[in-house]
């Protein structure tokens, strides 16, 4: 069954705010599946959860009367939905500023089509949400965003943490800065003269001021390690390292940079199958140096499939299966600032999950069924749908 | 001699167990000796037969080695090892990191283009050409060309055959971390761009060399500030001086480096086309910045081409204003001759680098007082830098001679020597040995490599010599290190073993 996607943006847009009222009235959902994915990353048996009002009302409980049942196979796992960080998925190239290095005024989530025909792909393989970033092209950037993958959903988060970036994707050939040490003294100045009360900028200012979150993009081991040099001790917001390469020569030296405390999160990825091993243990290693890692497919620019190709790989290659399972569900969820919504299946959360047909690190582990705000909006129980009535009589499985 | 290596091995092992349990403890540090051994003082005195006193991480006291208190820990040579030497850590003052490994640059993304690229259109020995990775469209198919002739590329130095040397010590390459946004940029650090993390650090290390100064390419005419860092130890006490000071440039260097300092193609011009194309560009520009350093100053607003930006005008006045010795690269004599008179209008303070050709303008160098960071020696030299001695980028090869050092040394010039980006066997050491090989004397020469390169630094008071209350960094030699055959065993950097090959 396809996603339940309307086939018309203008019919979309006009009728939505329709649509999401009614799946908030809709009865009670009770799914039902072998196992399920609980907030430390472990697998929990014969596990159930009641949908109610677009939220997880109860776990583990009695599908209470009139509840709708959804029955999965054996086997079947049932996983929060899963989130993706620095997605470019319904952005284009339009969250690309040029007003040169320092430009925190921007927010990606203006350049956001929510009726993107990439999402629909995303939300298929399971992901349900992500955290979209502006485009690293300059020292300082402005917000990020954290929006669902159900087309026409309203965002999230729509003034998230400024990107601030070390390395080569700041630097431009033509304009400058054309180097990190260049990059680098752009960043000192404009965060060392908003600490002196000396910037034109509210934004970096209130940076300055931790009263804003800022994800750090460096694509390099040596780069985070430098933005680890340059940010710690002098600045007291907390942020978040987004670093692809080279991580596990970095995670094994992390204590030597003073991290390790649970104050820095990291991010790495996406993996792919012909990636070299030690580039793949690194977020093993990211892991064993204690600090919380989240990985990235980087859905947009790589296929919605990358992210739990990355999970599967970095647990080949060293991470253990639990951390593998928090770092696409709760650790990307902190970051992305839903945490309190979304990334684990506890009461009260916002109902956006995913059944998988086994162990979502499996790459064999099909996409049975996605439900958003407590809705299911693609794939389904199919045959193995039974109504209350039918389930109360021993049901079928 | 296996043998004798092997009772060394058993015979010292459990000392220095044990001295690295009182090497860190500073609190209870108990006294270590390390020796008996001929140890260069680095001020230009050897004692024979000594033992030098470490304490924690400090260096105690050097005494001959029957008067070693009996109660201390003993490091160093076993019976018949008596020709082993203590040195102190050498320093290099003019240090060119492994750009491949020691400068991040973005290498696996770009690796990952020249990959694609150059295995399906190029000869896939030159994958690690940086200069395909950058010019690729406008010069691979030229650099393809001098790879056929089996020639040095000239715009990057790649070696045409024998893929092999790509990564032999001392290929230099073109590919450069530093800032081309201005050719004046003394606002930035080469600190940003060096990996702590970099083998090339273990290199130097096991070439006995403990502190360097990070000098930047010569690819602007006043580059980034360099950084004075230890080699070996905890990350956190890596840096000595995160912003030691800007190098200028008087040479082909701002010029000639940089892969995309080329002229305008087809008339497309961008912030690199407009940089000095001459060396009377490269003293204009020198000169217009130590002038625009003034006028910013005393509240003027620089104007014109190449006006430099304000933070580096800034930096600039504070060194001219504190009288702050600014290091002045430049090889050849008529460059040293012009950088000198370009600082002299300016009252400011040189410290002479490279000097390839000093010999040539000795008595301007007297005359402006400068010191000198000589070097390297080169005695036999390959890949890029024979075609340099050659000839290259139009100008005749450099006089280089041998005894140049010694020349500096007899006029009374402070001279340091450096072995740039030379490592291991063909280090810093091996240049000390150069030197004495052309007749200077052994005790100056390993000055030129420890205490006086420390004065130059101006961390002379905390290490470059084995003197009470300076930090333990100390390397022990397996015979005279201006011999061949002696190697660095063992390398103390502020008391910590960091090298042990016994």
């Amino acid at each position: 069954m396809r996603a339940m996607t309307l086939p018309h943006r203008l019919a979309m847009a006009a009728c939505c705010t329709a649509s999401v009222a009614a799946a908030a009235v809709a009865g009670p959902i009770h799914i039902e599946t072998t196992s399920i994915v609980q907030r430390d990353g472990s697998l929990a048996e014969d596990a159930s959860v009641t949908l109610r009002g677009g939220r997880i009302a109860a776990i583990a409980e009695e599908a209470p009367g009139r509840a709708e049942v959804h029955l999965y196979p054996e086997g079947s796992v049932l996983s929060p939905g899963l989130i993706d960080l620095g997605s470019t998925l319904g952005v284009g190239n339009e969250h690309r500023a040029t007003a040169g290095p320092i430009d925190p005024d921007g927010s990606v989530i203006q350049a956001f089509d929510p009726y993107d025909d990439g999402l629909a792909e995303a939300l298929e393989a399971g992901i349900t949400s992500l955290m979209l970033t502006p485009a690293p092209n300059g020292v300082v950037r402005g917000r990020t965003a954290t929006v669902s993958t159900l087309s026409g959903r309203d965002p999230l988060v729509t003034e998230g943490a400024h990107l601030l970036v070390v390395g080569e994707p700041a630097t431009d050939t033509l304009y400058g800065p054309t180097s990190r040490a260049g990059g680098l003294f752009e960043l000192r100045t404009a965060l060392g003269d908003a600490a002196a009360g000396r910037s034109d900028s509210v934004a970096i200012t209130e940076l300055v001021a931790g009263e804003r979150e800022a994800v750090v993009v460096a694509p390099e081991a040596d780069d985070a390690a430098l933005a680890l040099q340059t940010l710690f001790g002098t600045r007291m917001f907390g942020f978040t390292v987004l670093t692809l390469n080279g991580t596990l020569e970095f995670s094994m030296n992390l204590r030597e940079y003073g991290v390790g405390n649970g104050d820095v999160g990291f991010v790495t990825g996406p993996y792919s199958l012909d990636d070299a091993p030690d580039h793949l243990a690194g977020a093993g290693g990211l892991e064993r140096a204690g600090v919380s890692v989240a990985l990235r497919g980087g859905t947009g620019t790589s296929p919605a499939s990358a992210l739990r190709t990355t999970a599967a790989l970095a647990t080949r290659y060293g991470m253990t299966q639990n951390a593998a399972r928090r770092a696409i569900t709760v650790e990307p969820a902190r970051i992305a600032g839903v945490a309190d919504r979304l990334g684990s299946i506890e009461e009260g959360k916002t109902a956006d999950l995913v059944v998988f047909s086994a162990d979502p690190l499996r790459l064999d582990a099909r996409v049975l069924a996605v439900y958003i705000d407590g809705e299911l909006v693609f794939g389904g129980p199919g045959e193995h749908s039974v109504t209350a009535s039918t389930a109360q009589n021993g049901g079928s499985r | 001699m296996i043998r004798v290596i092997r009772a060394v091995r058993n015979t010292s092992c459990a000392l220095l167990t044990g001295a690295g349990v009182v090497f860190s403890t500073t609190a209870h540090a108990e006294t270590v000796a390390v020796g008996p051994a001929t140890v260069h003082i680095g001020d230009g005195t050897i004692m024979d037969d000594a033992v030098v006193l470490v304490s924690g991480d400090k260096i105690v006291g050097v005494v001959p080695a029957a008067e070693a208190p009996s109660d201390a820990e003993r490091v160093g040579p076993a019976e018949g090892e008596e020709d082993w030497v203590i040195t102190p850590g050498l320093i290099d003052a003019n240090a060119k990191l492994e750009r491949l490994d020691a400068f991040a640059v973005a290498r696996e993304a770009q690796l990952s283009l020249v990959t694609r690229m150059v295995r399906e259109m190029h000869d896939p020995r030159h994958l690690m050409c940086t200069c395909a990775g950058q010019a690729l469209c406008a010069f691979a198919s030229r650099h393809d060309s001098f790879a056929a002739q089996d020639a040095v590329c000239p715009l990057c130095g790649a070696p045409g055959p024998a893929p092999a040397e790509q990564f032999a010590p001392g290929l230099v390459s073109v590919q450069t971390p530093v800032e081309s946004s201005s050719e004046v940029v003394p606002h930035t650090r080469v600190l940003d761009s060096v990996n702590l993390l970099s083998p090339d650090f273990d290199r130097l290390i096991s070439g006995g060399v403990t502190t360097v100064f990070a000098a930047p390419d010569p690819s602007a005419v006043i580059g980034p500030t360099g950084a004075i860092i230890r080699t070996g130890g905890s990350l956190r006490d890596r840096v000595i001086q995160a912003e030691a000071g800007p190098t200028a440039v008087v040479g082909s260097g701002p010029y000639a480096y940089g892969p995309n300092n080329f002229d305008p193609i087809q008339g497309f011009v961008n912030n690199r086309t407009r940089r000095p194309g001459t060396r009377m560009g490269v003293i204009w520009v020198l000169r217009k910045a130590l002038n625009d350093a003034g006028i910013l100053a005393s509240g003027g607003t620089p104007s014109g081409a190449d006006t430099a930006p304000e933070p580096a005008l800034r930096v600039l006045w504070d060194l001219l204003d504190s009288g702050t010795p600014i290091r002045l690269t430049a090889e050849t004599g008529f460059d040293i001759e012009s950088g000198l008179n370009a600082f002299a209008e300016f009252d400011a303070k040189p410290v002479v680098v490279g000097a390839a050709e000093a010999f040539q303008v000795i008595d301007s160098i007297v005359a402006s007082e400068a010191p000198v960071v000589f070097g390297p020696i080169e005695v036999d030299p390959t890949g890029l830098r024979a075609s340099a001695a050659m000839g290259f980028g139009g100008f005749g090869g450099m006089e280089r001679r041998l005894d140049t050092f010694n020349t500096l040394l007899e006029n009374g010039i402070t001279t340091a020597l450096s072995a740039q980006d030379l490592r291991e066997e063909n280090g810093l050491a091996r240049q000390a040995m150069y030197a004495v090989r052309n007749g200077a004397e052994p005790a100056d020469a390993i000055r030129a490599v420890t205490l006086t390169p420390a004065e130059l630094l101006g961390i002379d008071d905390e290490t470059g010599s084995i003197t009470a209350g300076k930090r333990a960094d100390l390397v022990l030699w397996s015979g005279d290190p201006l011999s061949g055959p002696a190697r660095a065993e063992v390398v103390w950097i502020g008391g910590e073993p960091t090298l042990d090959r016994r």
